[in-house]
């Protein structure tokens, strides 16, 4: 019994140590984020536009598949379902609020961390075994502002537009759905989607794909630093990057969500 | 140019501005949707009950949206102060006598509906007030206009509907005075020394002497089928004597042209001897023993005529 409840105990203070650790990383951002500096911008901003081409724009096949895939199925659904039980008049509605204020930012975020979260913990764990970032610190570059800061912004951009550009391909998809279905002109399409839409389900929109940037790529980065000597450990914080992220991504969403309706 | 871009910028570049682009274009058409960028003019009403009312409720004229409602709150006098505003193009139709009332249509939520003014009315300027159908004046328009508007059926069969349950819940009104008559009659009939009570105690006895067989009625119901025994007996001579009727009658009309050849016989009879008598009686030697003297006689064929025999009514004729 005594064994067990010290497992367990380790495993909280483990868990608490690691959630310690993760503040004082924030901290650290935050401070690298305000701290003003002179020099490096011009390295920076190349890796910020590094990392918005990466995560972004390298993203938007893969995006415009699963949009498009998820715009017609929301709309067979729709259109199978809700007639049933004169429901046709929320269709619009029903599309904007499924995709544009939900889906829409957690397959984003699903997508980008898969791709990016994970080469982000990749790359910065390397950096780590290889003794990269005590190179950079002996050359005196923060490693923070030079490898992090960068990677937030370009995450946290790529994030907001690619979700944006999720929307767009999911509307077209559905839009295609009801040509195909309903013969409807694309003109009165767009009128339903308009009239359906306030500015708070952009708004909202927005501040998910926001929040989720931040979150998975401080927490991807994190656990990049995390790694310490053997590169056995960067493959296990991928993996915990993943975890961490999609949970964030959901407690993120939930609290976003709740404060809205509430 | 003073910058040189890369390639992996300008890639980077388009991404983004695409995104600005969008979001602001989004932003634009549903601005236009909801008409921000009109002109909007705003009046206020007042109700008695604000169930349903609250801001971004939909104003309306005959179903089509003309504007929203700003604000709803609870003002000094405790009536349920709406703020609303109503896009240009409809302004002109906010007029003296326009009267707010509130819609509540089968799916959805409430709507606020503005009944058009006159086209003799002035149209109200940018923050006027206008009556509701809670007010006394509002209340009078409203009635007015439904006289001079013709009402389509569903209209017509609402109106009814009011004018019904207004009769119904009108204190002085036929339902009211009849449900007063019927108590009085009620009050009447349970009473113990009314006439109706009396009358009842009277049928109780009647129907008890009934019962002990008591009186004629009684002996009747109660005889064990004794009068019911007589009556088929009396049927059953009837069906008798009927049938010997039947039978005479038959006879008769066989031997009616003897009958009749009998009376013309008698008659021929008759008139003979009636002739004889009359010669014996002017005869000098036997006139002096009549007792009857220049009597009228009548024939026979004359009493037959006068009430002895009908046309029709005579034996086999």
């Amino acid at each position: 019994m005594a064994g067990y409840f010290g497992t367990v105990g380790q495993w909280v203070l483990a868990k608490a140590a690691g959630l310690l650790d993760f503040c004082a990383y924030n901290a650290l951002v935050l401070r690298s984020l305000f701290h003003k500096r002179r020099g490096g911008l011009e390295s920076s901003l190349s890796v910020l536009f590094k990392q918005v081409f990466f995560t972004g724009v390298q993203a938007l096949p893969v995006i415009a598949l699963v949009a498009l895939a998820l715009g017609a199925i929301s709309i067979v659904q729709s259109l199978t379902q809700l007639p049933k039980f004169g429901g046709e008049a929320f269709i619009g509605k029903i599309l904007i609020t499924v995709i544009v204020r939900e889906l829409g930012p957690i397959l984003t975020g699903f997508i980008v961390i898969g791709r990016s979260g994970t080469a982000i913990t990749t790359e910065i764990g390397n950096m780590v075994v290889q003794h990269e970032i005590e190179a950079l610190e002996a050359m005196g570059i923060d490693p923070v502002r030079y490898l992090v800061i960068p990677r937030v912004f370009g995450v946290t951009a790529s994030l907001v537009a690619l979700n944006i550009y999720f929307d767009i391909f999911a509307l077209v998809g559905g839009f295609l759905v009801s040509k195909t279905v309903l013969l409807t002109s694309f003109t009165i399409f767009l009128r339903e989607i308009v009239s359906s839409m306030v500015v708070a389900d952009i708004a909202v929109s927005l501040l998910k794909g926001f929040i989720f940037g931040i979150l998975v790529s401080v927490i991807c980065t994190f656990r990049g630093f995390s790694v310490k000597l053997s590169s056995t450990e960067v493959p296990q914080m991928a993996s915990k990057a993943v975890v961490g992220s999609i949970t964030a991504l959901f407690i993120a969403d939930g609290i976003i969500t709740f404060i809205y309706y509430f | 140019m003073a910058y040189r871009f890369k390639h992996i910028e300008k890639i980077v570049g388009v991404f983004l501005t695409l995104v600005i682009l969008i979001v602001v274009t989004l932003v634009i058409l549903i601005g236009r949707e909801r008409r921000w960028f009109e002109k909007q003019f705003e009046y206020s009403t007042e109700f008695w009950r604000g169930e349903g009312l609250n801001p971004g409720l939909v104003v309306s004229i005959k179903g089509i949206q003309i504007g929203e409602v700003k604000s709803v709150f609870l003002n000094e006098e405790n009536w349920i102060e709406v703020r609303f505003s109503v896009y240009e193009e409809y302004s002109e139709r906010i007029r003296k006598d326009s009267v707010a009332k509130l819609r509540s249509p089968l799916i959805g939520s409430k709507v606020l509906e503005i009944i058009p003014g006159g086209k003799d009315q002035l149209p109200l300027e940018n923050g006027s007030y206008i009556w509701s159908e809670d007010m006394d004046e509002g209340i009078r328009i409203l009635k007015q206009k439904a006289k001079e508007e013709k009402p389509d059926q569903l209209t017509r069969i609402l109106q009814n509907v009011e004018a019904l349950t207004e009769n119904l819940s009108d204190t002085e009104g036929n339902l009211e005075q009849s449900l007063a008559k019927l108590r009085e009659l009620l009050d009447m009939l349970s009473s113990k020394d009314g006439s109706f009570a009396k009358t009842l105690a009277s049928i109780d006895r009647i129907t008890g002497s009934i019962e002990d067989k008591e009186g004629s009625i009684g002996k009747l119901l109660y005889d064990n089928y004794e009068l019911y025994d007589g009556i088929i007996s009396i049927m059953k001579k009837l069906d008798t004597i009927m049938s010997d009727i039947q039978t005479l009658s038959g006879t008769i009309a066989e031997t009616s042209p003897e009958i009749k050849a009998a009376i013309e016989q008698a008659n021929m009879t008759m008139d003979e001897a009636t002739g004889l008598i009359r010669t014996l009686q002017q005869n000098f030697f036997v006139r002096g023993f009549s007792s009857r003297k220049d009597d009228v006689v009548v024939p026979l064929e004359n009493a037959e005529r006068e009430g002895g025999y009908s046309e029709g009514g005579g034996f086999g004729r």
